[in-house]
């Protein structure tokens, strides 16, 4: 059953087509993989569900039956969605810890001004923190890390979304998590993305990396020109014809 | 980094106690009133800033005549020491200019030129003892305002009168005003002129400008309906004669003095000619008006640029010095104001000065017409 | 001593203006350049009440404050429409139509004529008029100024202004509606600087349009910049610093012919360098 759906999706950029009426699922507590030649569509579908652009056509349909023609930003983790940036967004003037304590505190402008921190906070931090081997660096600024460490605290970020103090988050997009990491990192990055499949969580990646999408993916759907090329299992879906030509002629 | 700023708190901190070591032991140890220092006459006005050309020809002024004084051996043997703050036309900045030289540089006689900052320190000056003349502005205002306060100035409402009077001579009955909002001085002169144009009866419609537009028309078209317009202004106003000329209009212009700057005739275009303006200089037969003239341009090179700046502040100063000093022999404040009031007919380079008992020796300006650049008394 | 607590009065005052932009700009990131307008309406509102209606000085800082808090919030959701320097030009604009507005509603603000004759705070038959009390109170509002700003940036509510000033977007996405954030720090930093423009009429005891123009705003922001942004602390040194440096000029034994545009060099030359040599400012983690 879909936790997620898109029906015939559209999104054009000065006359270009992003996204091309593009109607997929997202099968609910599966790893999907997103993939596609460059140019493709897959983050341009990311940005639509999480509310960075609008969408010009078409609508979201979530588990719940709701349907909607418009999601916001600030409203997309209402419906349980969070999400990487493939060009890695932190917070970069504030240390390590308080980019991941500024996702797990309340959303209501009154609360927050009197909430003061409690333990569990700090304990959720330190644990997120230490699943992603940042906690040493806690009091770092964001903007003083390594490249391999600002990707493992933005996928910290939002491993911390998905434990009921923030938002109980239950789907998860990674925008090209692995690009630039060292194995051991890789090998980190992937422990997460199986302890929310563990959780029951519903996860989509976005990923060039096949021999990956082999090991982690449930599921996989192949974008090309902002339409659905193919889907299926890794296997089934990128031994098709067409999947392979998209790719070579690349 | 927290190394540093610490630092940084301990030296401010540091400098924040030898302050107050200072300052605080200059009040106890240091009571300069005594009878047997120099003189101090204070001078707080813009020196700088937009608004710079009201004081720093006044200032040069005033020099000259406490040189003239120290050069006779001062007042009893004591120098007069002159003492200059800029302010910029700032009331604040009045108000620490103020501060400063009451407080630490035991100033009892201030020259104050700005019209705000007046205002803002004249309660400070009745509780300190402290006696203010103002060289630039004398009107129904600074009557009212203090008793410690007189002014030896061009009187601003005359301006307004003398314009509104000319006005009326010629038979005219509407008039369009365009004021500039840069300081204080331009809307009092507004406000004089539309009292007195419609006191008889006149009418009068207003706009305003900000100081540094250069596009009047939305103003200009608004008042097209009246017959002259009267432009209250500086260099700006020749720019405003123009453009009344390009849209088509042919209306006689009254102003201030302020068109006989050669850089708003040169804006004006030829639009200026035959403007009316009300306007002070000094009696061609005046002799010690020309002698402060020729000392003025030696010292500095060229002539006042304002004559109501420079020549009312020279004589509050020679009239301190040569009159009223060497008779209370002290700075006190109420002694001082009372030998002001004394004086009758004093013959300085503005003419002959009289007090009025609220502390006022207003000067009043003349209608003037503008004939091929030069000045000519109507 | 006099001149000294004169120092201290305006050093208190433009703590309290620093500390309320720095919450907008500084720790939120939002090019703000309207504080002297809120400053301007503070001083105004007590102005006209005190002189006209004999209101006690006191309410009339509540009676400011409430009117800047309303404008504020209307001006601030008219502008959160933009971004960035967009912001800037829009927030420009308003100081700008403010200050029209006190130059030539003058049936309210008898325009560049000024409002004298306004006098000192008074409360339960204790007067302020001795400047040294007055100070002793300027300074205990600038240091509940300090409180409230300290709590303000150290709560969960300051992290997302700084998340905020970080990366707008970003923070959205994790399920914050920013609009409400910023019009709140918008709203508390003009109330600051109403307080401020209230203490400063009842101490210079008289207003006009002039010292409120876009000047003063720049002014302010030079402060925070100086000082520090995103550091309470640097705020407040930021002022000290630039209130004492021009007065510290008056000193300098420059000859009486250019001691004044020689103190205006000085003074320029002094920010120049210390933006060179450390352009996070005295205090700072945080570049602009």
């Amino acid at each position: 059953m879909p936790i997620l759906e898109t029906k015939k999706i559209t999104k054009h950029f000065d006359g270009v087509y992003a996204i091309d009426g593009l109607s997929v699922g997202f099968e609910e507590g599966k790893i999907t993989g997103l993939i596609g030649p460059n140019g493709s569509g897959k983050s341009t579908l990311i940005n639509l569900l999480t509310g960075t652009f609008p969408f010009d056509k078409g609508s979201v349909v979530f588990s719940s039956s709701e349907e909607v023609k418009e999601l916001l930003p600030y409203e997309v983790s209402d419906y349980g969605i969070t999400r990487t940036f493939q060009d890695v967004r932190l917070f970069e003037q504030m240390p390590v810890i308080d980019n991941i304590l500024v996702v797990l505190t309340k959303r209501n402008v009154v609360s927050s001004l009197f909430e003061k921190h409690k333990k569990f906070h700090l304990d959720k931090a330190e644990e997120v923190l230490k699943k992603v081997n940042l906690w040493e660096k806690r009091d770092e600024l964001a903007v003083n890390l390594s490249y391999g460490q600002r990707k493992l605290l933005e996928i910290g970020r939002i491993l911390a979304m998905s434990d009921g103090f923030g938002n109980n988050s239950n789907i998860f997009f990674f925008d090209e998590p692995f690009a630039g990491l060292f194995p051991e990192m890789r090998k980190i990055v992937i422990g997460v993305i199986e302890h929310l499949k563990q959780q029951g969580k519903t996860v989509v990646l976005v990923e060039h990396n096949i021999d990956i999408i082999r090991e982690l993916c449930d599921h996989v759907i192949v974008l090309d020109n902002g339409k659905l090329l193919a889907e299926g299992t890794p296997d089934e879906a990128l031994a098709k014809r067409e999947v392979m030509d998209a790719y070579l002629g690349e | 980094m927290a190394k540093n700023n610490s630092i940084i708190l301990k030296i401010v901190a540091g400098l924040v106690v030898l302050a107050v070591l200072y300052f605080g032991g200059n009040a106890v140890f240091n009571n300069n009133t005594s009878e047997t220092g120099p003189i101090k006459i204070g001078y707080i006005g813009p020196l700088t800033g937009p608004s710079a050309v009201l004081g720093m020809d006044a200032v040069k002024a005033v020099e000259i005549a406490v040189s003239e004084a120290n050069a006779k051996g001062g007042i009893d043997g004591r120098q007069i020491e002159l003492l200059i703050e800029d302010d910029q036309y700032l009331t604040k900045n009045t108000v620490s200019a103020y501060d400063k030289l009451v407080h630490t540089d035991k100033v009892k006689i201030l020259l104050v030129a700005s019209y705000g900052g007046m205002f803002a320190v004249k309660d400070r000056a009745l509780r300190d003892d402290v006696l203010i003349i103002n060289p630039l502005d004398c009107n129904k205002d600074v009557a009212d305002a203090d008793k410690n306060i007189l002014c030896l100035a061009t009187e601003t409402e005359s301006i307004g009168r003398v314009l509104a009077g000319q006005m009326l001579d010629e038979g005219r009955e509407t008039a369009g005003i365009m004021y500039s909002t840069k300081d204080t001085f331009m809307a009092l002169v507004a406000d004089s002129f539309k009292k007195a144009f419609e006191a008889k009866g006149g009418k009068v419609l207003v706009e305003s400008f900000n100081y540094e537009d250069d596009d009047f028309r939305t103003q200009i078209l608004k008042l097209k309906e009246m017959e002259v317009f009267v432009l209250l202004g500086h260099d700006e106003v020749g720019l405003i004669m123009k453009q009344v000329g390009t849209l088509g209009m042919d209306k006689p212009f009254f102003t201030t003095g302020t068109i006989t700057s050669p850089v708003a005739q040169e804006l004006a275009g030829g639009n200026e000619e035959d403007t009316v303006f009300a306007f002070w200089e000094a009696d061609a037969k005046n002799q010690k008006a020309k002698e402060f003239n020729d000392k003025f341009t030696k010292l500095v090179g060229r002539g006042p640029i304002l004559s109501l700046t420079t020549h009312p502040a020279y004589d509050v100063v020679k009239i301190l010095t040569d009159v009223v000093l060497p008779k209370t022999k002290s700075t006190d404040a109420d002694k001082v104001k009372a030998e002001l009031l004394k004086v009758v007919n004093y013959e300085g380079v503005t003419g002959k000065v009289t007090f009025s008992k609220e502390g006022l020796a207003p000067i009043q300006e003349k209608a003037f017409r503008l004939m091929g650049g030069v000045p000519v008394k109507i | 001593m006099e001149y000294l607590i004169h120092i201290g009065i305006l050093i208190g005052i433009y703590s309290i203006l620093a500390l309320s932009l720095n919450l907008t700009v500084g720790f939120t990131g939002l090019l703000s350049i309207t504080q002297a307008a809120f400053y301007g309406i503070g001083a105004y509102v007590t102005a006209i009440l005190l002189t006209s209606y004999g209101m006690n000085f006191f309410l009339s800082i509540l009676v400011g404050m409430f009117i800047s808090g309303v404008i504020s919030f209307i001006i601030g959701f008219v502008l959160s429409r933009f971004d960035g320097d967009y912001f800037a030009l829009g927030s420009f604009g308003f100081n700008i139509i403010v200050y029209s507005i006190f130059l030539n509603w003058q049936s309210l603000t008898r325009g560049p004529l000024g409002i004298p004759g306004i006098s000192k705070p008074e409360l339960f038959g204790l007067d302020f008029n001795e400047n040294i009390v007055f100070l002793g109170l300027v300074t205990i509002f600038a240091l509940l100024a300090y409180l409230l700003s300290e709590f303000i940036v150290n709560s969960s509510f300051g992290r997302v202004l700084k998340a905020i000033r970080e990366d707008e977007k970003v923070i959205q996405v994790y399920g914050y509606n920013t609009l409400f954030y910023k019009l709140t720090i918008f709203v508390i930093g003009a109330t600051f600087a109403s307080i401020a423009g209230a203490f400063f009429a009842s101490y210079i005891t008289y207003v006009d349009p002039s010292s409120f123009a876009l000047s003063e705003s720049i002014f302010i922001l030079a402060i925070i910049i100086l000082g520090g942004l995103a550091n309470n602390k640097g705020a407040v040194l930021g002022a000290f610093c630039l209130i004492i440096l021009p007065e510290l000029l008056r000193f300098v034994g420059f000859s009486s012919d250019i001691a004044a545009q020689m103190r205006q060099v000085t003074y320029g030359l002094i920010l120049v360098l210390l933006m060179l040599y450390r352009p996070q400012g005295l205090l700072g983690e945080y570049k602009l």
